[in-house]
């Protein structure tokens, strides 16, 4: 008992370590001063306000308004799913062949900082790139194309995916990649990285093999559906060989939810959150209490440290997905006819994903400001050995590029803004839902409610208040 | 409501943000001075009678701190140290485990003997919270912060 005890003091030091979970990460924000924080909360709500007087009285997302711009040769798309395989066999391969020390070996970086933030960031620009360079669609096209010149129309159809399924898995995915990244003590191990990448591509395989392609990657794959949904914030559509111009927004109006879609959504803003609350004042009071439960339970004293953290990281999600409850179950009884909280949760869950991809921009800004400098000189040594093959293997992190304040706006700026564009789509689908304006208005101050919710959450998770 | 009224809503709630936040950003930086006074670093009165060889900053103290190492671990938890961008920062350390004291971010690392003593200084360039760590153990034993 005693051992058990010394082993809990002595892990209750490694909190604050542990804590700041991104392994390769030597730096970590200054919190939004106290002037920023209050300023920002203000302007959200006179954001919502002049937003619930004065936004349009017609649905305008409600039918899109594309055209396309230019078409893609079939070689650009082959070319891109190259790339996007030899990189990740570039990824598996250095995890388990190079260094592993975690700094010196690019399957860290490559997945925390270019895959899990620069994706979300490339895509609300750019459309949906993961798509495009997806290594796991890739294969299972061209696999599809093989079987199909060898197998002719004696190939078997895939199964239907099953409706109830839906975004589950892809919530599911979510849910455990952003646990190794925040929960998991060995992290930043290069070869269990490159092990869980392959294990992931494997379940892929399967999938698409079981469900064809194209139904899998738009539910079960949680990192596609995902970046999938900040793409539709993006006024390029790359869909089909085509690149189309849409007014930003405008796809996520178009988006079908399905099972488990609010969940998705629910797991990408609460992981987000407690990313920013696990390094608080707040959460480093309660997690040696929630370790010395577990441990007192009989685990050992890391076993207890990452239990702790999966509590935190799962409550945080459910206070999100409670929160989103509370907005629906307000706005059921809106209108002369109630409606389920199922259908009314999915008609405004699209109005979550600015919020989730603002929590993302501003928890990960820095991260891929400063760290994805880094693949400079990765590439040049993926593996660690020494070797410099694009000579930028001696390539420092230049830290110059932008300073406190340059981050501090950033991430203010796109809690607004994921604010503002959350709340212009609710109203968007609040008028085209309810028959009557005056209904439209009263369900927006429960939805106004929820985003006000939200981004002063983010805020505060950044700013003073919470870290100390 | 007529487009012009919902336009004049709208330009209005713009008005009043940007207002509000050239007044906020203009009253914290009118404390600024005030809050300046709880840095420890003093000027050397020499400064001004020296050549001018050197950056003005150079004559600075340099904000230190002193860290203790017992069985591989910081004596009185990790330790916290609070600089201004451009200040130089000394950290001692005297360890009774051989180790080598990592600076995080800034990247600089020096050897420490069992029973050793040693001093890494630079001049704190990058805002922003850095660890420095006993690299072999895994153990962080200062939390520099470096503000704007």
């Amino acid at each position: 008992m005693k051992k058990v005890l010394a082993g809990v003091a002595a892990l209750t030091l490694l909190v604050p370590a542990t804590a700041s979970a991104h392994g390769i990460v030597g730096r970590q924000d200054l919190p939004v001063p106290r002037w920023l924080f209050v300023w920002a909360a203000s302007a959200v709500l006179v954001a919502s306000f002049a937003g619930l007087a004065a936004l349009w009285q017609q649905p305008q997302f409600e039918t899109p308004r594309e055209r396309v711009i230019a078409s893609v040769p079939r070689v650009f798309e082959v070319l891109a799913g190259v790339i996007g395989v030899a990189w990740f066999g570039l990824v598996v391969y250095a995890g388990f062949a190079g260094s592993q020390t975690t700094v010196d070996n690019i399957a860290p970086t490559a997945v925390y900082v270019v895959f899990w933030v620069g994706f979300p960031v490339a895509s609300f620009i750019f459309g949906d790139v993961f798509r495009v360079f997806s290594p796991w669609r890739a294969i299972g096209r061209a696999a599809g194309w093989i079987a199909k010149r060898v197998g002719g129309e004696s190939m078997a159809e895939p199964l239907t995916y099953p409706a109830r399924l839906g975004h589950w898995p892809a919530a599911a995915t979510i849910l455990c990649f952003t646990w190794l990244e925040l929960v998991y003590a060995n992290n930043d191990d290069p070869s269990i990285i490159a092990a869980l990448a392959l294990a992931y591509m494997v379940i892929q395989l399967v999938g698409m093999t079981v469900y064809g392609v194209e139904q899998w990657i738009t539910k079960a794959d949680g990192f596609g559906v995902l970046f999938g949904l900040y793409a539709r914030i993006s006024p390029l559509d790359l869909r089909a060989g085509k690149i189309r111009w849409r007014r930003p927004l405008e796809g996520l109006a178009s988006f079908k939810p399905v099972a488990g879609s609010v969940a998705l959504l629910c797991v990408a803003i609460g992981t987000t959150s407690f990313d920013g609350g696990s390094q608080g004042e707040l959460w480093s009071e309660i997690a040696p209490h929630l370790q010395d439960f577990f441990a007192g339970l009989g685990f050992n004293a890391r076993d207890a440290l990452e239990l702790a953290f999966t509590v935190g990281l799962v409550f945080m999600c459910l206070v999100v997905a409670a929160v989103y409850r509370i907005g629906i179950e307000g706005m059921r009884r809106i209108g002369d006819t109630p409606r389920a909280a199922k259908d009314l949760g999915r008609a405004f869950v699209h109005t979550l994903v600015p919020i989730s991809l603002a929590y993302v921009v501003a928890h990960y800004f820095s991260l891929l400001a400063y760290q994805g400098q880094d693949v400079y000189r990765l590439i040049s040594d993926p593996l660690g050995d020494g070797s410099d093959l694009f000579g930028t293997a001696g390539r420092a992190i230049d830290y110059s590029v932008v300073d406190a304040n340059g981050i501090w706006y950033v991430q203010v700026g796109a809690l607004i803004l994921g604010h503002v564009a959350g709340l212009v789509l609710a109203h968007d689908r609040a008028i085209a839902l309810y028959a009557r304006v005056r209904d439209a208005t009263r369900s927006q101050y429960w939805m106004l409610a929820v985003m006000v919710a939200f981004t002063c959450l983010g805020l505060w998770l950044l700013s003073a208040a919470a870290q100390s | 409501m007529n487009n012009s009224a919902r336009i004049a809503i709208g330009v209005a709630a713009v008005a009043a943000v940007v207002i509000a936040f050239v007044l906020a950003k203009g009253s914290d930086e009118a404390k600024t001075p005030t809050s300046s006074v709880t840095t420890t670093a003093t000027t050397t009165t020499e400064a001004t009678t020296t050549a001018t060889t050197t950056a003005p900053t150079a004559h600075v103290e340099p904000q230190t701190v002193s860290i203790t190492i017992k069985n591989a671990k910081p004596v009185g938890g990790i330790q916290k140290l609070e600089v201004t961008r451009g200040d130089r920062v000394a950290i001692k350390v005297s360890s009774d485990t051989a180790d080598e004291i990592h600076v995080h971010g800034y990247d600089l690392a020096k050897d420490v003997a069992a029973g050793g003593s040693v001093t890494i200084s630079f001049k704190a360039t990058i805002e922003g919270k850095f660890e420095a760590e006993l690299e072999e153990h895994r153990e962080q034993i200062l939390e520099l912060t470096v503000n704007p």
